[in-house]
């Protein structure tokens, strides 16, 4: 499988998915023109990357995977995807042999990513490690 | 029209602070465009980041839903989304106005979900907020039915909205939404 590299645009986050240094990341603003066009490609890489970890669970000892949000900005149908994308990685967690982190970055003045975090956490049962950025 | 009602729109305008008007078509350029332009006015007039912040959320939301949702006759027609937009700055709040027409057919639907969200109170509206990222499908039109729980989330403010006939078919909807500390 390939990594899936997206720069940042002014309507659209920077996009991470990097299956060699188990990293996942996302930086800026959401709200792109066709949201399901943007995030069903993310979604079918980490299905793909799923498959690759329970491959890889039995050669290797404790892989450490990392996912950053540093979202900025997310609009409501941007939301919806994000929940499908840390409910995909609840699964990827409880695979054997992984060590999973999600770190939820925030701004201070920015309660309101801070509670979307704590939202995501607790309907999904998923622990966030939450960052503030000051 | 003449000069001079271009000078009473501009002197209106003024005086009533308003600092961003756009009338016309909003398709997605459009909408791209005043939200990236916006969203930097804000960050430089605003003294209040987390005002400048909020307000920029809601914009987003109201000018999808415009885009989104503005009635067209048939979907290979000429007409556009038409619609307008202001922005208004008192003090250090904002207040967002849009307005477009409306299909009569779906007016129930929109008054009724805007009812239900008015009803709501804080907590109650979080929950409904969960329940439907938990069972909402992203739409055709890119919605997922969650802008209107989400603009009154994230302003704490009531939806005030009207809906007045406009043609045989249609009625236009105006939304007015107060963000404030």
């Amino acid at each position: 499988m390939e990594k899936l590299i997206l720069e940042e645009t002014e309507n659209t986050p920077m996009v991470l998915l990097d299956n060699e240094n188990h990293e996942i990341r996302f930086k800026g603003d959401s709200r792109p023109e066709d949201v399901r066009k943007f995030y069903e490609p993310v979604l079918d890489w980490l299905g793909e990357y799923e498959k690759h970890l329970y491959f890889l669970k039995d050669q290797t000892k404790n892989i450490a995977v990392v996912a950053n949000f540093e979202f900025e900005y997310f609009n409501s149908s941007s939301a919806k995807y994000l929940m499908d994308i840390i409910m995909k990685l609840s699964e990827i967690s409880k695979i054997e042999n992984i060590n999973f982190k999600l770190n939820w970055h925030y701004d201070a003045m920015d309660e309101d990513m801070l509670e979307s975090g704590e939202e995501f956490q607790d309907m999904l049962g998923v622990p966030f490690n939450f960052i503030i950025i000051e | 029209m003449n000069s001079k009602d271009a000078i009473e729109i501009f002197n209106a305008m003024t005086s009533e602070n308003i600092i961003y008007v756009f009338h016309g078509d909003f398709n997605y350029g459009v909408v791209n465009t005043l939200l990236t332009d916006i969203k930097k006015e804000l960050n430089k007039s605003s003294a209040d980041t987390k005002i400048a912040r909020k307000t920029y959320k809601v914009l987003v939301e109201c000018l999808e839903n415009v885009h989104k949702h503005s009635a067209r006759n048939s979907e290979n027609s000429n007409e556009n989304n038409e619609g307008i937009f202001l922005l208004q700055k008192q003090n250090e709040s904002y207040i967002v106005a849009i307005g477009n027409a409306i299909i009569m057919d779906e007016v129930d639907r929109l008054k009724s979900h805007l009812d239900e969200i008015n009803n709501l109170d804080p907590e109650a509206l979080k929950k409904k907020y969960r329940d439907t990222l938990m069972s909402t499908t992203v739409s055709e039109k890119g919605g997922a039915g969650m802008g209107m729980i989400d603009i009154a989330l994230k302003s704490g403010s009531i939806l005030d909205y009207e809906f007045k006939n406009y043609t045989d078919t249609k009625q236009f909807f105006t939304l007015k939404v107060l963000i404030q500390e």
